[in-house]
């Protein structure tokens, strides 16, 4: 299947300048400019993906400077090089679910690809430096980062958190996927909120951020549960900062083989010298983002509640 | 456990180990599987970028920490039965 010629759309994304064949309303609105594309996303063609001896589990695979996923319904994807994504979509996929594993997994394996250390988190913006926030699907991530949003706090990305190899966190794009009863809890109505997808009562909720640069990267929190009454916070040493951080890498299948295993061992060195490492231990019946945004925000400096205003130039 | 005072013992190459906050980080061969090392256990480690022999690491790290063969041998014996049962170093 091949799509109409269009001329591509240029977005910016993670510090990138996008080409692509596809809209991406979910990047913001298209930017005129005439630096030279650092990715390419186009329509084409896929073959099944490599048969191996010990696949990737979701549908991903590996091979040499290349990657892809094929998901049930919606289609291939195909990533090489750090600078390229091939898209094959079903005919009459749904174009957001089109568009979320290319957001996402590929995006995030684009960005692995370019040497980055890629977190499943999401990122906030502290004075001149960011706290990363991880935890698994489901942990609360995302409702915490609207509660970060709502306290004034830059939220530099959802998701997928590319760090660099000075220990920056690179800001994605403004918007933060939440679940109905999550925008709920937080006083925000659905009308006139993107789903992400058809069927899925999950949508699109825009950031105020203002920040668009990489930020060093200080604090990392993992949300975790546990059985007790009060929220405790636990910081992580040795070995241990590293499993976390491995734990917690966005589609970390893909961290397999000789290379790519010594460069990711040396991505969380830099990160566990230059941040702090703390699990996040919230009671299971009563955490709130309230709670933990307050608990976190205490831990990086007592009395923080707020984003204190921004300095005008 | 004995063995032979002629075994050598050797890590893998691929292994790359890092140091994060004092101890000296590895992925193994397995998805996520990671191990830490400090102390006497990374020292070994480090010794072992070249084929040693049991009677080499005893002598290496009495040396080194200032204790009796007799008192880390035993110790020695049991960590390279280990880093051999996880496939960590090749023996020959």
């Amino acid at each position: 299947m091949t799509a109409a010629p269009t001329a591509p759309l240029l977005y910016r994304c993670y510090g990138l300048v996008l080409s692509s064949e596809l809209e991406l309303p979910d990047l913001g609105a298209p930017v005129l400019t005439d630096a030279a594309p650092d990715v390419i996303i186009r329509h084409g063609a896929l073959g099944d993906p490599p048969v191996a001896d010990d696949p990737l589990p979701y549908g991903l695979w590996q091979g040499g400077s290349t990657c892809g996923v094929e998901v049930p319904e919606v289609g291939r994807y195909q990533v090489r090089d750090g600078s390229e994504i091939i898209v094959d979509a079903l005919p009459g996929a749904d174009p957001r679910a089109v568009r979320l594993f290319l957001l996402g997994s590929m995006m995030g394996a684009l960005m692995m690809q370019r040497g980055h250390l890629v977190l499943h988190g999401n990122a906030f913006r502290v004075g001149d430096a960011c706290a990363v926030v991880v935890g698994h699907s489901g942990s609360g991530k995302s409702t915490l980062a609207a509660e970060m949003d709502r306290r004034g706090f830059d939220v530099l990305s959802d998701d997928v958190v590319p760090v660099d190899s000075a220990g920056n966190a690179i800001p994605g794009y403004p918007r933060i996927k939440l679940w109905d009863d999550a925008l709920e809890r937080l006083g925000v109505a659905t009308d006139g909120l993107e789903r992400i997808r058809d069927d899925y009562e999950k949508f699109q909720l825009p950031l105020r951020r203002t920040a668009q640069d990489p930020l060093p990267l200080r604090w990392v929190y993992i949300l975790e549960r546990h059985a007790g009454d009060e929220l405790e916070l636990e910081p992580a040493h040795g070995a241990a900062t590293f499993g976390l951080l491995h734990e917690h890498t966005y589609r970390n299948e893909l961290v397999s083989g000789p290379g790519p295993v010594a460069q990711h061992l040396q991505q969380c060195a830099r990160l566990v010298a230059a941040a702090r490492i703390t699990k996040v231990r919230r009671p299971v019946d009563t955490m709130t983002a309230e709670a933990t945004a307050a608990a976190i925000l205490h831990d990086i400096q007592p009395g923080l509640t707020q984003a204190p205003p921004q300095e005008c130039a | 456990m004995t063995s032979s005072p002629d075994v050598t013992y050797l890590r893998r190459p691929e292994l790359h180990a890092v140091e994060m906050d004092g101890e000296l980080v590895m992925m193994g061969q397995e998805q996520g599987e990671y191990y830490g090392l400090r102390d006497v256990a990374a020292s070994i480690w480090q010794h072992l970028a070249e084929p040693r022999t049991l009677g080499d690491l005893v002598a290496l790290v009495s040396a080194e920490y200032s204790v009796t063969a007799e008192t880390c041998r035993d110790d020695i014996i049991a960590f390279l039965g280990d880093l051999t049962d996880r496939k960590l170093v090749t023996v020959s």
